[in-house]
């Protein structure tokens, strides 16, 4: 079986508003697969879609080859999952939250002890839950989804309101499991920042369908600019004056930098040539690369409707 | 390969840790203990008053906690108990993984409904062993009342059972209005506005038919001496229980957690 979850043509409709309009997922087996989106794009009802807690309003759920909806009980055997928040019993101990659980699935005992090494909480396990903190709680969340020993992990934000050490540890945990435990990952956020150096695949959801998946390699490869320089020069000042007068798109950065943007590859040599015959000492030339949080953004900003620019623009033709 | 039995045991093991160091707990076993306590010092302290001597002093004291109970205390302890129960799942957003979890979603309500029958059961089983110690207390320090003359074990026995298989619709409508709203206040005052409904209107001559009077005919019935087993109110109570029960499962099991 080469892909865990799949699922065609997935929509799904709340009132008059269509939350999703035609999901394809392919999630390949043993991989880490990061489902981006911003708030609202719809990841956490993909979720609970793929978890059986909606009925889909149109296409198909594929989870280990079955049809969900006829197989619920049997493929949920091999899922576990982190909904939103956690849902833990704040009165009882981690323990005691995880013993809650393995009692409803009839797991071996020794699987608490187990999950609780491998999320790092032995110490605290004894503790009730209202004294953890928001990164124990998040741990003490993916311990529960690992109680079956389950082969996907279905994770929604497990990131949410960590702190940067926290989310360094969570990344580290999620690289642990798929490494050394052979998981399945899939996991939501809607910052790519969190996420991009834990995943080995990724998907981009926007307006309640795809607009990428693939490897995060292939998602900077296929936006990054043309031709953008970053040079960096002695004397701003005169590089710019240089470059703007030889008809160059010249914009200026901190520290001595330039951005310029070039034709074609050999304009490079012609442009360092350039600068050294005016006098300009040239210290640093390379190609700029657009961040992944600016191709993100560029992928799932709001267009505007042509309506709302000409309501934009009317005013300003009058002024 | 899991049978419905197994699932149900699992799950009511389950669904018995989560009240560990809750109130719902405590309260099953505190309540009927207060009602029996305070009555108990009513009797010691101005038993002289209430009991005739030479009378069979069993009588008035099963009258008074029967009474109390089943009109008033009862319904408002199931009220608050399947709220607290209920209210534990949902302020730990604990629905959407038990719906989740790889088990039949119909489990999931009535695993919930049995623990909270269980606690019922634990709630009454403390009242009739409490009545029944307090009584007999009360005969050891106060010889002059005459409890330690009788016994009526049976009685008293087949009068809580009576009130138990009477109050079963409280305890199943209550469950499922505080399953499916969130907000506690909703559960509480709903029990709190059916009970003085039934108190208004106590001498309607069709208040038999109210549910929340279903106890206090079964607690009345054993104040007189000759009385069937069963009282009419007792089958109502089983029988809308059991279709209430029926459908709250199939609601839930359909219905959609957000």
């Amino acid at each position: 079986m080469k892909h865990l979850i799949q699922t065609q043509d997935l929509r799904y409709r709340y009132g008059s508003r269509e939350i999703l309009t035609g999901l394809h997922l392919n999630i390949p087996k043993g991989s880490i697969y990061g489902f981006l989106g911003p708030n609202g794009a719809g990841k956490t009802t993909t979720i609970r879609l793929l978890l059986g807690l909606l009925k889909p309003s149109g296409g198909s759920i594929q989870l280990f080859g079955k049809e969900l909806g006829r197989n619920r009980v049997e493929v949920l055997r091999q899922i576990g999952a982190l909904i939103e928040v956690p849902s833990l019993y704040r009165h009882l101990s981690g323990r005691d939250n995880l013993e809650v659980l393995r009692r409803l699935l009839g797991v071996d005992k020794k699987r608490v002890e187990i999950v609780l090494e491998i999320v790092r909480l032995q110490q605290d396990a004894h503790r009730p839950v209202k004294h953890y903190s928001l990164g124990m709680c998040q741990r003490l969340g993916i311990a529960l989804a690992l109680l079956s020993d389950p082969e996907l992990l279905i994770l929604d934000e497990p990131t949410n309101g960590l702190d940067p050490s926290g989310i360094r540890e969570m990344r580290e945990l999620l690289i642990d499991l798929n490494q050394e435990h052979g998981k399945t990952i899939f996991l939501s956020s809607h910052l790519l920042s969190e996420i991009e150096k834990t995943v080995t695949h990724l998907s981009i959801l926007h307006q309640g369908r795809l607009s990428f998946e693939g490897s995060v390699q292939e998602l900077r490869q296929k936006t990054l600019p043309a031709r953008v320089l970053e040079v960096e020069v002695d004397n701003v000042l005169s590089a710019n004056e240089v470059l703007l007068l030889q008809g160059y798109e010249v914009e200026a950065l901190p520290g001595n930098r330039l951005r310029v943007s070039v034709p074609v590859k050999e304009a490079v040599g012609h442009l360092n040539r350039l600068l050294v015959n005016h006098g300009i000492t040239v210290s640093g030339l390379v190609y700029a690369q657009q961040s992944l949080e600016e191709v993100f953004l560029s992928m799932t900003q709001q267009e505007l409707p042509a309506n709302s620019i000409l309501t934009q623009t009317s005013p300003l033709c009058l002024v | 390969m899991e049978t419905t039995v197994t699932y149900l045991r699992r799950g009511l093991s389950a669904e018995s840790l989560k009240i560990k160091n809750s109130w719902a707990l405590w309260l099953s076993v505190l309540a009927p203990l207060s009602v029996v306590g305070m009555t108990f010092l009513v009797f010691f302290f101005r038993g002289d008053r209430i009991l005739k001597p030479g009378a069979d002093p069993w009588f008035h004291w099963v009258g008074n906690n029967f009474m109390a109970t089943s009109q008033l205390l009862l319904p408002m302890f199931l009220a608050l108990v399947t709220a607290l129960v209920n209210g534990i799942e949902h302020n730990s957003y604990g629905w959407k993984q038990l719906y989740a979890a790889p088990v039949p979603k119909w489990t999931v309500f009535v695993n919930k409904y049995l623990l909270l029958l269980w606690l019922t059961l634990v709630s009454f089983v403390t009242f009739w062993a409490g009545l029944l110690a307090a009584g007999y207390l009360l005969g050891f320090l106060k010889p002059e009342f005459g409890f330690q003359h009788y016994q009526h074990v049976a009685h008293i026995s087949i009068g809580a059972f009576r009130i138990f298989l009477a109050s079963l619709f409280i305890l199943t409508l209550q469950f499922c209005i505080s399953f499916q709203f969130r907000n506690i206040a909703v559960s509480i005052g709903s029990g709190i506005m059916f009970v003085l409904a039934f108190l208004i209107g106590s001498s309607w001559e069709h208040i038999g038919y109210y549910p929340y009077s279903w106890p206090f005919f079964a607690a009345n019935t054993s104040t007189s001496k000759e009385a069937h087993l069963f009282v009419p109110q007792m089958w109502y109570s089983l029988g809308c229980s059991a279709a209430l029960l029926v459908l709250g499962t199939w609601y839930s099991s359909k219905r959609v957690r957000q």
